[in-house]
């Protein structure tokens, strides 16, 4: 979606996005020279929306606060990759894995 | 949403909006499906508290519903999805992945480890996977290593390597030769090569960093007198003034005459002083010293309590 359909799906003020734009906290597309937003763009910028109105999280706040959560997102995909991979294994090797695993708690 | 908007934010019907906002805060804080992303029924409770706080966060609409003219279901809410919804479904390869979570983990060399240096770069989980690295180890000169160079290494299969020795490096130090390890599979990259340099010690030269150190001897008659005396380092000659009576142990800074180092710069080198004597005895020698009465009270070991 271009910039204008992006900013009307948002209840926020377009002055107030493009801050957001600049922090880094959201990263549009470039096509043509134009930003290009997604669903996944309007979806976090209602995060940050909720992050400073919602619950009073100032700037350095926000920055913290989106990069562990992209943080904890990519640790998530991996972990359900390597989860759904060792689900393919034999039983055995599953069990011998969780045994493993048990060892170095 | 059915339940009291006061019990559902855990407040009194008589709080302040400054209380009821700074209650709905925490609660947010605690239950944003965002920040829950494994949590399933954090969407639904924070649907509940958003709702609350949609009626008693508002002056007006609280004061409506407590007279009765709204009830708890009439807060408006847009439908929304939550960014845990896209992160999760496929962040990879998108502007908003980050690896830094586990890119440590892609630093050994077994099998998971390229595949966790491949998800941290933001890559897929498709077949393809690096190439293993492979480990060398190297001795190089102590010159070498000083002033760079360039050795061949034969690998196991017969082919060889060119490895470029920067000038400076250091004993134990690592280089990386980035594609000269064992291919990738299905297309991917070729894993690096790393060579381990062993410096081997040098008879005159040690290294302390980028600094190296050395002894000079020097005559006796330069040690008294002073003088003009050559120091040899690496790469030639210099010429040292050194003051009357240098004793052994004394030492001498060559600034900028040690190792070059990262920053383009150099170290240092630390000369330290050693009087030898002649190899043969010398008759006037004997005879000035047998003579030198002031000789007789210096005791040079008084104070090691001998």
């Amino acid at each position: 979606m271009d910039e204008q359909e992006f900013y009307g799906r948002l209840r926020v003020d377009v002055s107030v996005v493009k801050i957001w734009i600049e922090q880094g906290w959201l990263v549009p597309r470039q096509a043509e020279g134009r930003a290009e937003f997604t669903d996944m763009d309007v979806a976090r910028a209602e995060l940050i929306g909720d992050l400073i109105d919602g619950m009073g999280v100032n700037e350095a706040g926000v920055d913290v606060v989106m990069d562990l959560i992209d943080q904890i997102h990519g640790l998530r995909g991996t972990l359900s990759d390597l989860r759904r991979a060792l689900g393919d294994q034999d039983e055995a090797i599953q069990i011998s894995i969780l045994r493993s695993m048990g060892r170095r708690r | 949403m059915s339940r009291d908007p006061y019990e559902l934010l855990g407040v009194k019907r008589d709080a302040t909006q400054k209380e009821i906002q700074s209650a709905y805060r925490k609660l947010a804080k605690k239950l944003h499906p965002d920040l829950n992303p494994g949590d399933k029924d954090a969407e639904r409770k924070f649907k509940d508290i958003s709702a609350a706080y949609g009626i008693v966060g508002d002056e007006d609409k609280r004061g409506r519903f407590d007279r009765g003219e709204i009830d708890a279901t009439g807060a408006e809410q847009a439908p929304r999805n939550f960014y845990r919804d896209y992160a999760g479904a496929g962040a990879q390869g998108s502007a908003y992945h980050n690896g830094g979570g586990f890119a440590d983990f892609g630093e050994g060399d077994d099998l998971f480890s390229s595949f966790f240096s491949r998800r941290a770069r933001g890559g897929g989980s498709g077949m393809q996977m690096q190439g293993h690295d492979r480990h060398f180890n190297m001795e190089v000169e102590f010159l070498d290593a000083l002033n760079g160079a360039t050795r061949t290494v034969s690998l196991p299969d017969g082919a060889t390597l060119e490895v470029k020795i920067p000038a400076g490096s250091k004993d134990g130090q690592t280089l990386r030769l980035k594609g000269k390890g064992e291919p990738g599979l299905n297309g991917g990259p070729a894993g690096d090569a790393l060579i381990d340099i062993k410096v081997k010690p040098h008879p005159l030269y040690t290294r302390d960093g980028d600094d190296i150190r050395f002894d000079v001897p020097i005559s006796l008659r330069e040690a008294v007198l002073g003088g003009k005396i050559r120091v040899p380092v690496p790469g030639g000659a210099l010429s040292v003034t050194l003051a009357p009576n240098s004793n052994t142990g004394k030492g001498l800074r060559l600034k900028g005459k040690g190792a070059p180092n990262r920053f383009g710069g150099h170290g240092d080198a630390y000369v330290t002083l050693k009087i030898v004597l002649p190899d043969k005895p010398d008759a006037a020698l004997t005879d000035f010293v047998r003579d030198w009465t002031a000789g007789e009270a210096h005791s040079p070991r008084e104070t090691l309590g001998a």
